[in-house]
């Protein structure tokens, strides 16, 4: 199983990071369109974490199941956490001064989305785009 | 895994190409719109528009292969402050996989005239090129 992993810790390493995903998503199969989709969605997360946690890492693996396969990126931090996921999943809620579209757009870009998250401790965000 | 090295923001600077083509400012995006890319541009177009009094901001965007919704806000306001100046905006070439993505973050809909490439642009503006 192949898995890449990039520390985001400031915006060169999110353009880097995502320069990267774009070669992974392209060798993997996607087409533009997906390519596409996957890279707003890593772009989105490499945002958040930025934004709410400073510094934190894209996990991106390629997966099986049941004769197709997908990628999947986790984007993982140590921040302070969501205290509502059902809230912050809702368009136009944010808590950060922005219009609240990134984790619901998200949610709608990819085929499977989740969040966990421990107040304090930080969050986990899974998203996987089947092929 | 990869080993992913730093690189200076300030490399992607100067990648927003600005040309006047009469009455309009074509303005060419090929790089990220990071926050300093996008400042940059924001401070040159102001200057521009109001040094050259241009009747049309055209936006090509057809060199980004992605725009999340921090970007999508970022052009929106560019767009927003060259109208204040009395300059019409006009986004051009957005990719299927742009499009794709802005739909689905429920920005199907756009309040400013889109055009499918430069041509298209100019029919719409009524610019003659000959």
């Amino acid at each position: 199983m192949q898995t890449h992993e990039y520390d985001i810790h400031n915006e060169s390493s999110f353009q880097l990071a995502l320069l990267h995903i774009k070669g992974v998503s392209t060798e993997f199969g996607f087409n533009e369109i997906q390519t596409a989709k996957f890279l707003t969605v890593a772009s989105e997360l490499a945002r958040n974490i930025l934004k709410y946690a400073v510094k934190g890492r894209l996990i991106v693996t390629q997966k099986w199941d049941r004769g197709r396969s997908g990628l999947e990126l986790m984007a993982q931090d140590n921040g302070p956490g969501i205290t509502d996921i059902n809230c912050a999943m809702k368009d136009n809620f944010s808590t950060g001064g922005s219009l609240g579209q990134g984790l619901p757009g998200s949610n709608r870009l990819v085929d499977e989305f989740s969040i966990s998250s421990d107040v304090g401790n930080g969050t986990q965000v899974r998203a996987l785009l089947w092929l | 895994m990869p080993v992913i090295n730093s690189m200076p923001e300030e490399e992607h600077s100067n990648y927003i190409v600005l040309n006047a083509i009469r009455t309009a400012l074509l303005a060419t995006v090929q790089v990220s719109l990071t926050p300093n890319v996008i400042e940059k541009f924001k401070s040159d177009v102001l200057d521009r528009v109001k040094q050259d009094k241009f009747e049309h901001l055209l936006m090509d965007l057809s060199g980004l292969e992605l725009m999340d919704f921090d970007e999508y806000q970022k052009v929106c306001q560019v767009m927003g402050m060259v109208s204040l100046m009395g300059v019409q905006p006009i986004i051009i070439g957005l990719r299927p996989g742009v499009v794709a993505s802005l739909v689905e973050h429920d920005i199907g809909k756009i309040n400013y005239t889109i055009a499918l490439n430069i041509e298209d642009a100019f029919a719409k503006i009524n610019l003659n090129m000959n």
